[in-house]
C-alpha cells in the first residue's frame, strides 16, 4: 500500500542534506515573531488619514466599500478611529517610514523589504499562529521549519536543524504545536532552547562518565533499542527517539561551543543589547540565532511577547505604553542581528523575517487599544534573495485592509520555500490517502520582494 | 527528487489532543446524516458570512436564515432549493473553479468534503432547525447494546465498528504486556519482579480482574491519577507572574485529590466539593480545601490595579470551571459571542456571577485535615522549638535591657533605653548569638507556614449577586447586568436558567445526572489515559471547535453507565480495562492500518510514552530508591547543574529550598510546583503548563530529552543505586545480575541476543573502566534506564 514502510526508517539519513529542487538563495532562515500582533499603523505603515479622522466612527464615507467591520472583541458598537500616538519619519537612502518606536531598526531599513499587505484567515491568536507556522488554522500540521528540514535536511549533523526560542517566562499560544512536525514525524520538529545562560541542559557528561565509557554505553543502548524496535517498526516515535540520542551525542561535542556567547566581544554583546535588562533576553536569543545559522542550523525561530491574554504585543488596551515597551525589547536586538549578519557576510545566505500572526485595527478598542486585524499586517524580510529598501503592497488609507498587492500567509510560505530552494507545489507528503502541502493548493510568489 | 515519504503509523500523537482528523471517510461512516449546526453553519461562517450577512450583503444575498437563503439575492435565483442541490445557486457557485461567479471569489476554496456535505444537506431537505441542538449538550441517549458475543459492553460497540469496516482487530497482548500496561495505567510505576510473579503465576480464570482490583485498591493509584487531575486543575504551588510567591498551603488541595481518588469518592461529589464545598459541607474542612480549586490559577501579586486583579481571578475561576468540569472552553465567550459555537457572552458572565461574591481567604481549619502524621508532628515540634528560641532571645534582650537601665539609672540619665543599644549590648556580651537566634527563628517560621493547619479556600462573602457583562472582556466597558445563571444551550427543557445565586446551585447543576456533558467529559478522560486518545480527541473541548466523538453511542453509553454506578471512577476504570479492546496488542498490522491508520476504531492498543513524572518515578522505582511517603508540602528535589535559580530580590522565602536525602526520592507528584521554574525533567518531557487547564499534554521527541537522561546527574545517580540493588539482590554472579536487571526494568528476562550483548558489554566496559566491574555495572544500569522500552508502553 502507498507509503507504508515496514522497515524502520534511519532517522539520521532523514536529516542528511538534500539537493534543493531549485537553486536556493538562502541556506538558513531566522523568523522573529512578535506574538500577539504588532500594530502596522504604529510601526511601519504610517496613516496620515487616520490622524485626520481620529475620533470619528469608521463609515463607508470615510472608507468606501467598507462593509461590516469585524473585530475579534466585537467592535459593532462603533468604536472610533484612533490615530497613532507615535511620530513617523523617513529613514535610510530608500526613505522608509518608521515610527519613533524603532530608532535602531530605522537605521537598517536599506537592508529590509517591507510587505504591508499580508493577510491571514483568523483573527484569533492560536489559529492565526497555527496558520503562520503551519499554513492551516488547525492544530497538528507540520510547521514551516519542519517542512524545510524535510525538504532540505540539516546542514550540520551535530546541531538540531530547527531551534525555537521563546521570550523568558512566556508561553506561545498553542504551545509546541507551533513548531511540531505533524505527520512528517517527530524527527523534524523544532527543538526548544531554554531562556537564560543555559539554553540546553546537560550538554556535558558527568565527570564519572568519560568518553570511552559513554561510547560503549551508547553502543549497548543502540543494540537494546534496535531489539526493542523489532516488531514495532511502524512507530516513528521510537526511531525518532533513537535518532535523538545520536543527535544528543553529537550535540554534546558541538552545542556547548555554539551556545557559548562568552567569547563574543563586548562590542557585539552591546550591539544586540545584552547590556540592558530590557533587551538582554531577546538580544541573547538573536545573538544565539546568528551563532546557530553560522553553524549550519537551517531554521531558527525567536518569539517576542507572551500568550497571556491581552499581554505584551496584544494591545487591546494601553497600546501607547505597551507597544513602546515591547518595541524596546526587540529594537536593538533585531538591528544588531541584521548588522552582525551583514558584517560577517552571513546575510548573503540567511533569510531574516519579522512577522506577527496578524495586524491590528485602525479603530480603537476601549479608547486606548487596538483589536486584532487579519486583513493587514506589515512584515519585513531581509537577507538572501530579498530586494532591500523596498515596500510591497499597500493598505487602504486607514490601514484596515490590504488593497494593493494583497498577499496571504500561504503566499509568504511559498516565497520563503522558494528562496530556500523548494517549490511549494512539489513539496508534498502523502498521508492518509492524499498529498499534503504547506500551502495547500499553492501560493503566489511575493515577487516584488525578491531581488 | 522528493523524499520518499514514510507513513507515520501508530502516531501516538506528537501532539495528542490536537492531531487533526484526516480520514474523512471514517467520519462519514460514523456520522451518516448531516447536521446544519455541526456541518453546514461553520462552513458558511468561514467562507460566506464575510459578505453574505449583515446589513449590506453582497449581491443582496444573506445566508443567515433559511428564509433569506431561499429568497436568494439580486440574481433572483434561490441560493438553496431544498431537496435539489443540483438546482441550488449556492452549490453551482461554490463548485465553479474560476470566473466572476465563482464563490468565494477570494480566499480558500471549500474542500471537496465540505461541498459534498452541503449538497447532502440540501438534498436531505436543507433542514435549518431553530435551536442549535449541539450533541455534547444534549442528554446522553441510552443506546441499546449492539448484538454480539462480547461480554464487556464496550466491546459490543467497538466490534460493531470494526466489523462494519471489515477490520480484524489484533489479539490480546501477552500477560507480561498486560501486566505492565495495568501497572503504569493505574499506579504509574512498573511491577516489582515479585508483584509480577504474583500475577504471572496466578492461573485462575480471573487473575487479570484480580490484578486490576489490587491496583485500584493500591494507594499509589491516587497519586497516579491525581496528577492527571492536577493538569486539568492548573495546579501550582506559587502565584506565577513576576514575584511568584509561594503558596504554603496549596499542597493540601493536591493531597485532597489523592485521598478523594483513593477513596473512590463519587465524581459528582468531588465536583460539587470543588465548586461549593464551603456551602454544601460547611463543617467538613476537606470540602473547604476543595474550594481552593477556584484559587489554583496564577495571581498577579504585584498588580497595582485591585479591580483588574479581582477580575482576573474571576475570569480564571470561570474558565477553570468550564474546562475542568464541563470540558468546554468558556474563555472565548469572556469577550464575545462565538461565531458558531453555542456559548454566549451572557452565559459566561452568568456563570461568573456565581463567583462574584466570593472571598478568598486563608483560614484556620475547623476540624481534622487528614494530613500526614509527619506534618502534624513537624508543626508541633517547630511550635515548641520556636517558643524556646523566642524565649531564649527575649531573655538575652531582657537581661541586656535591665543592665543598661541600671547603668543609666546609676548615671542619672533619664533617657529611655533604645532597642539598638540593647542589641548592641547583647552583641558585645554574646557575639553573633542574636543573629544566630534570629536566623533560626526565621527558618522555623518559614518552614512552619507549610505545616500550619490552614486552608486556602473561598467562601461566600456578600458581594454583588448581579454583575455587568463586560464588553470585550474589559472592566472599563460594563454592559447589561446579569444574574447568576447556567449556560443556556446546556439546559434541559423546562429548566430555569436563573436559579438563586449560590454556588451550591451551580455545583448541583454541573454534577447533575441530567447534565450528561459532565459525565461524558470525565469518562472521556479516563478513556484517553487508558487508550492513548479520547473517544473525543479534544478532551477539554467538547464545543464545536473540538473533534466529534469517534464512537458517539459508546460515549453516551459510558456516560450513562458512569452515573448508574454512582459516579464511581474505579468501576469505570475496571470496566474499560477489562474490555478486549483495552487488552489488545499494540503491534503493527498493515491490513488494518491501511483501512484505519489513526486507529480510530481501536483495532489495536495505541503505544504510549510515559509522562515526565512517570519516567522519573519509574527510574526511582527500578533503582530501588523510590520513597513511598505520601502527602505533605511540596519537596525541593535537587535541581540539575546549570539551572539558574533566579528569584526576585533573592528573597529567602522564594528560593528553591534544599532537599533532604529522602525528599530527592519522593514521587514526582510531590515535587514543588513553582510556576516560574518547572522542574527541568518535567519541562523537557512536556510537563503541564500551570497557567491554564491542560487536558492533553503535547508529546515531543527531541535531543534535550536524551541529554537529560543520558548526561543528567539524576539518571547517573539512579544507575548507581540500581547497580547496588543488583549486587544486593543477585550477588556477584554477572548473568544473575543481568537477569535481575531486565526483570526490574522491563518485567521480563533478557532475550538470548540481549543476554549475550549484555555479558559482552560488561566485559568490555570493565576493561574500559580500568578493571572496575562496579563502574561497568553502573554503566549497564544507566543504559537500561535510558532504553526506549522503559518509557514506552505497549
Amino acid at each position: 500500500m502507498p507509503g507504508f514502510k515496514v522497515s524502520g526508517a534511519d532517522p539520521h539519513s532523514l536529516l542528511a542534506p538534500k539537493v534543493p529542487m531549485l537553486p536556493p538563495k538562502a541556506k538558513s532562515i531566522i523568523l522573529i515573531v512578535t506574538q500577539g500582533g504588532m500594530s502596522q499603523m504604529d510601526t511601519f505603515d504610517p496613516k496620515p488619514e487616520l490622524d485626520k479622522h481620529d475620533g470619528k466612527t469608521l463609515t463607508p464615507e470615510i472608507l468606501p466599500g467598507l462593509g461590516e467591520v469585524k473585530t475579534f472583541f466585537g467592535g459593532k458598537d462603533g468604536s472610533p478611529l484612533m490615530r497613532s500616538p507615535y511620530k513617523f519619519a523617513k529613514h535610510g537612502q530608500c526613505g522608509m517610514d518608521v515610527s519613533e518606536l524603532f530608532p535602531h531598526i530605522a537605521g537598517r531599513v536599506d537592508d529590509m523589504c517591507f510587505v504591508r499587505s499580508l493577510t491571514c484567515d483568523s483573527n484569533s491568536h492560536t489559529p492565526a499562529l497555527f496558520q503562520m507556522n503551519t499554513g492551516t488554522i488547525q492544530q497538528g500540521f507540520p510547521s514551516l521549519g519542519s517542512w524545510l528540514l524535510h525538504g532540505l535536511g540539516s546542514e550540520n549533523p551535530d546541531l538540531p536543524g530547527f531551534c525555537v526560542m521563546v521570550q523568558k517566562n512566556a508561553l506561545v499560544n498553542g504551545g509546541p504545536a507551533n513548531w511540531g512536525a505533524g505527520f512528517l514525524g517527530a524527527t523534524y520538529q523544532g527543538t526548544y532552547l531554554r531562556s537564560g545562560t543555559t539554553p540546553i541542559l546537560h550538554l556535558e557528561a558527568p565527570a564519572d562518565f568519560p568518553p570511552a565509557a559513554q561510547h560503549g554505553s551508547m553502543e549497548l543502548l543502540r543494540t537494546l533499542n534496535r531489539e526493542h524496535l523489532r516488531g514495532r517498526e511502524d512507530d516513528a516515535n521510537l526511531s525518532a527517539r533513537m535518532a535523538s540520542y545520536d543527535l544528543a551525542l553529537r550535540m554534546q561535542a558541538r552545542m556547548p561551543e555554539a551556545v557559548d556567547i562568552s567569547k563574543e566581544t563586548e562590542e557585539t554583546r552591546q550591539l544586540y543589547g545584552l547590556d540592558d535588562p530590557d533587551t538582554e533576553d531577546t538580544g541573547r536569543k538573536c545573538l544565539l540565532a546568528r551563532r546557530l545559522v553560522e553553524r549550519g542550523v537551517r531554521v531558527v525561530q525567536v518569539y517576542s511577547g507572551s500568550s497571556q491574554c491581552g499581554g505584551a504585543w496584544d494591545a487591546h488596551s494601553g497600546l501607547k505604553d505597551g507597544h513602546r515597551k515591547c518595541a524596546k525589547w526587540i529594537d536593538r536586538p533585531i538591528s544588531g542581528l541584521l548588522q552582525d549578519l551583514k558584517r560577517t557576510g552571513l546575510l548573503g545566505q540567511t533569510l531574516v523575517v519579522g512577522l506577527s500572526e496578524f495586524g491590528r485595527m485602525p479603530i480603537s478598542q476601549g479608547g486606548t487599544g487596538r483589536d486584532h486585524n487579519p486583513g493587514a499586517q506589515t512584515i519585513w524580510l531581509a537577507g538572501a534573495g530579498i530586494n532591500p529598501g523596498t515596500i510591497v503592497g499597500a493598505t487602504d488609507p486607514l490601514g484596515y485592509r490590504s488593497i494593493e498587492s494583497p498577499y496571504h500567509m500561504r503566499d509568504l510560505h511559498a516565497t520563503l520555500l522558494r528562496l530556500m530552494g523548494l517549490d511549494d507545489m512539489r513539496l508534498t507528503f502523502y498521508f492518509n490517502g492524499r498529498n499534503y502541502r504547506l500551502t495547500e493548493n499553492g501560493g503566489q510568489m511575493i515577487h516584488q520582494a525578491l531581488a | 527528487m522528493l523524499l520518499k515519504p514514510i507513513l507515520v503509523a501508530g502516531f501516538t500523537a506528537v501532539l495528542s489532543g490536537g492531531f487533526p482528523a484526516f480520514a474523512a471517510g471514517l467520519d462519514v461512516a460514523v456520522r451518516p446524516s448531516v447536521s446544519f449546526y455541526d456541518d453546514i453553519k461553520p462552513v458558511l461562517a468561514v467562507h460566506c458570512y464575510k459578505c453574505h450577512d449583515g446589513e449590506n450583503p453582497k449581491g443582496g444575498l444573506r445566508l443567515d436564515t433559511l428564509t433569506n437563503s431561499l429568497a436568494g439575492g439580486k440574481s433572483g435565483d434561490a441560493a438553496i432549493v431544498p431537496g435539489a442541490s443540483a438546482r441550488s445557486e449556492l452549490v453551482r457557485r461554490i463548485s465553479l473553479g474560476e470566473g466572476d461567479e465563482m464563490m468565494p471569489p477570494k480566499g480558500a476554496r471549500l474542500t471537496e468534503a465540505e461541498m459534498a456535505r452541503i449538497r447532502q444537506w440540501i438534498d436531505e431537505g436543507a433542514k435549518w432547525p431553530e435551536r442549535d441542538d449541539y450533541w455534547a449538550f444534549q442528554p446522553a441517549k441510552e443506546p441499546p447494546l449492539p448484538e454480539g458475543m462480547a461480554v464487556n459492553p464496550i466491546d459490543r460497540f467497538i466490534d460493531r465498528g470494526l466489523e462494519a469496516a471489515t477490520i480484524n482487530p489484533l489479539p490480546q497482548a501477552d500477560a507480561r504486556t498486560l501486566l505492565r500496561r495495568a501497572f503504569f495505567d493505574l499506579v504509574g510505576v512498573p511491577p516489582t519482579p515479585e508483584e509480577a510473579q504474583r500475577f504471572l503465576r496466578d492461573k485462575s480464570s480471573d487473575a487479570y480482574e484480580k490484578l486490576i482490583d489490587r491496583l485500584l485498591a493500591d494507594p499509589r493509584y491516587g497519586e497516579r491519577w491525581a496528577r492527571h487531575w492536577l493538569d486539568i486543575a492548573r495546579y501550582g504551588e506559587s502565584d506565577g507572574y513576576e514575584d511568584d510567591k509561594v503558596r504554603p498551603h496549596a499542597w493540601r488541595y493536591r493531597d485532597y485529590v489523592i485521598r478523594s481518588l483513593n477513596a473512590d469518592k463519587p465524581y459528582d461529589r468531588f465536583v460539587q466539593e470543588q465548586i461549593a464545598g464551603d456551602e454544601l459541607w460547611p463543617d467538613n474542612p476537606e470540602a473547604w480545601v476543595a474550594t481552593g480549586f477556584a484559587r489554583l490559577g496564577s495571581w498577579d501579586g504585584m498588580s497595582k490595579e485591585p479591580a483588574q486583579q479581582r477580575q482576573d481571578f474571576l475570569n480564571d475561576a470561570t474558565d477553570a470551571v468550564g474546562a475542568a468540569f464541563l470540558g468546554v472552553t468558556l474563555g472565548c465567550a469572556r469577550c464575545h459571542d462565538h461565531k458558531y459555537d453555542v456559548i454566549t457572552q451572557r452565559d459566561y458572565y452568568q456563570v461568573q456571577a456565581f463567583f462574584a461574591g466570593v472571598q478568598r481567604e486563608t483560614r484556620e481549619a475547623q476540624g481534622p485535615l487528614h494530613e500526614p502524621r509527619f506534618v502534624t508532628a513537624a508543626f508541633k515540634a517547630d511550635s515548641a522549638g520556636l517558643a524556646r528560641l523566642i524565649s531564649e532571645r527575649d531573655e538575652l534582650l531582657r537581661v541586656a535591657r535591665k543592665d543598661l537601665e541600671k547603668k543609666r539609672a546609676d548615671q542619672l540619665e533619664k533617657k529611655n533605653v533604645e532597642e539598638d543599644a540593647v542589641k548592641a549590648r547583647v552583641e558585645k556580651a554574646h557575639p553573633g548569638q542574636l543573629g544566630k537566634l534570629n536566623d533560626a527563628i526565621t527558618a522555623i517560621e518559614l518552614r512552619m507556614r507549610f505545616h500550619e493547619p490552614k486552608i486556602e479556600a473561598i467562601f461566600h462573602g456578600d458581594g454583588p449577586k448581579k454583575i455587568p457583562l463586560l464588553k470585550g472582556g474589559e472592566l472599563a466597558r460594563p454592559g447589561e447586568e446579569v444574574a447568576p445563571g447556567f449556560i443556556a444551550a446546556m439546559l434541559s427543557p423546562g429548566e430555569s436558567a436563573s436559579p438563586e445565586g449560590k454556588r451550591a446551585t451551580l455545583a448541583r447543576w454541573v454534577a447533575s445526572p441530567e447534565n450528561s456533558l459532565t459525565a461524558r467529559v470525565q469518562v472521556n478522560r479516563l478513556w484517553q489515559h487508558h487508550f492513548g486518545a479520547g473517544l473525543v480527541a479534544t478532551p477539554s473541548d467538547f464545543g464545536r471547535n473540538g473533534k466529534r466523538p469517534a464512537h458517539p453511542e459508546l460515549l453516551d453509553w459510558l456516560a450513562r453507565e458512569f452515573v448508574r454506578n454512582g459516579w464511581s471512577l474505579k468501576k469505570m476504570h475496571r470496566l474499560m480495562m477489562t474490555s478486549a479492546a483495552y487488552r489488545r496488542a499494540a503491534s503493527p498490522a498493515p491490513a488494518a492500518f491501511a483501512k484505519d491508520p489513526e486507529n480510530k476504531l481501536l483495532w489495536r492498543m495505541n503505544r504510549r510514552r510515559l509522562e515526565g513524572e512517570a519516567i522519573r518515578d519509574t527510574i526511582l522505582a527500578v533503582s530501588g530508591t523510590l520513597n513511598p511517603a505520601m502527602g505533605g508540602p511540596g519537596v525541593y528535589a535537587q535541581l540539575p547543574k546549570g539551572v539558574n535559580v533566579e528569584f526576585p530580590n533573592n528573597d529567602k522565602e522564594l528560593s528553591w529550598g534544599t532537599a533532604t536525602a529522602d525528599d530527592n526520592y519522593r514521587r514526582s507528584i510531590y515535587l514543588f510546583q513553582r510556576r516560574s521554574l518547572t522542574f527541568p525533567l518535567m519541562d523537557v518531557f512536556d510537563g503541564a503548563p500551570m497557567n491554564q487547564s491542560c487536558a492533553a499534554r503535547p508529546q515531543t521527541t527531541v535531543a534535550p530529552q536524551a541529554l537529560a537522561l543520558f548526561n543528567g546527574e539524576f539518571t547517573r545517580e539512579a544507575a548507581g543505586h540500581f547497580a547496588t540493588r543488583l549486587r544486593r539482590e543477585a550477588g556477584n554472579d554477572v548473568p544473575k545480575q543481568i537477569e535481575r536487571a531486565f526483570q526490574l526494568a522491563f518485567t521480563r528476562p533478557p532475550s538470548n541476543v540481549e543476554r549475550v550483548t549484555a555479558l559482552k558489554f560488561l566485559q568490555v566496559q570493565t576493561a574500559t573502566r580500568h578493571a572496575d566491574p562496579t563502574a561497568a555495572l553502573v554503566d549497564f544500569c544507566h543504559v537500561l534506564l535510558n532504553a526506549s522500552e522503559l518509557i514506552y508502553l505497549d
